[in-house]
């Protein structure tokens, strides 16, 4: 687990209840990679409160395909996190053009992920077989038999 | 329409079966402030935003708080998984397991089952920009009282990323309402 200063919490908290201008997130600050912003669930420093002194903890990989499939979600919560911003800033062409990035390296990794272990959504279908129904599902653990 | 990704939107692999947690955790799936209220609160409300940027993030949301129900839902799952009749009994779940067996059903810590009546969807924009970021501050305090009730690190680290989430919702919710009001709203 990592720690963070309680003060800047407090000050964040405090910036966050005082802020009446909209502008006021409109991106100056740094922007995390996209391991870091995943792991802590946001992409911008300025936003960023942590609870206490926690702040994130970081997943265990046990297998190369859980490691693959970590890195397409990282990749996919930038894109998600620039997305809401964008829904609300789309002018802002700093963020879009990292958003633009993240959805070509989303394309590249889930490609190759699928060649490797299958589809993670319906429209890819380029299988001998019905792979989509194999488990396990996102809710099961890799090593578990529920039924 | 909505499309499906066979993959949680961040990983949830809990080890240690913790009923306790379990009945606590469900409050965030079918609770009054948890995903699923989320969910189809800004669901709900997203058809008569005014405008491009309203339209769109009242949707974006909406779609992120589903799979937040889904990694709750998961949670509870792998926390109650292989639990006994006498656990479930002894974790005040015995009433629970008459009703739904250890299958996920929507209500909250102490059983009141869902009901839309936890959210509004009032047509006036300011009203429902307001109710949204109460929402979100909410659900930011149930989720850092469910990190201060355990010791989990596996529980622990999901409720980390689910608050920062709603930190992050509170504050495009903000922009947006502080954008309605700069429009004469």
């Amino acid at each position: 687990m990592l720690f963070e200063n309680d003060n800047n919490y407090l000050n964040l908290l405090f910036n966050v209840g005082q802020s009446d201008n909209y502008n006021s997130f409109n991106n100056t600050g740094a922007i995390a990679s996209d391991e870091e912003g995943f792991l802590r669930g946001n992409m911008f420093d300025d936003e960023y409160v942590p609870y206490k002194n926690l702040t994130y903890i970081k997943p265990k990989i046990k297998s190369e395909k859980e490691r693959d499939l970590f890195k397409i979600m990282e990749v996919y919560f930038a894109i998600n996190d620039y997305n809401l911003f964008l829904d609300v800033h789309p002018e802002n062409t700093n963020i879009l053009n990292k958003y633009r990035a993240c959805t070509e390296k989303y394309r590249k990794l889930t490609k190759e992920y699928e060649e490797k272990y299958g589809p993670l959504s319906i429209d890819e279908g380029n299988y001998k077989t019905f792979k989509w129904i194999e488990s396990p599902w996102p809710w099961e653990k890799e090593d578990s038999k529920y039924v | 329409m909505f499309k499906y990704n066979k993959s949680l939107v961040y990983p949830v692999n809990i080890t240690k079966k913790d009923l306790r947690m379990a009945k606590y955790l469900i409050t965030q799936f079918g609770g009054p402030n948890g995903e699923l209220s989320a969910s189809w609160r800004y669901f709900s409300q997203k058809f008569t935003m005014p405008d491009d940027k309203g339209k769109a993030l009242l949707n974006d949301i909406a779609t992120e708080e589903l799979s937040h129900v889904e990694m709750i839902c998961t949670m509870v799952h792998q926390l109650t998984k292989n639990a006994t009749i006498a656990e479930l009994e002894e974790a005040g779940l015995g009433a629970y397991y008459t009703e739904h067996g250890v299958s996920l059903y929507p209500q909250d810590s102490v059983g009141n089952p869902f009901t839309a009546a936890y959210f509004a969807s009032t047509g006036d924009v300011i009203a429902n920009l307001s109710e949204d970021m109460a929402a979100e501050q909410k659900a930011r305090a149930v989720y850092e009282a469910l990190i201060n009730q355990t010791k989990d690190e596996d529980i622990i680290g999901p409720l980390l990323f689910l608050r920062q989430r709603e930190i992050i919702h509170f504050n495009r919710f903000k922009e947006l309402y502080d954008y309605y009001k700069t429009k004469g709203y």
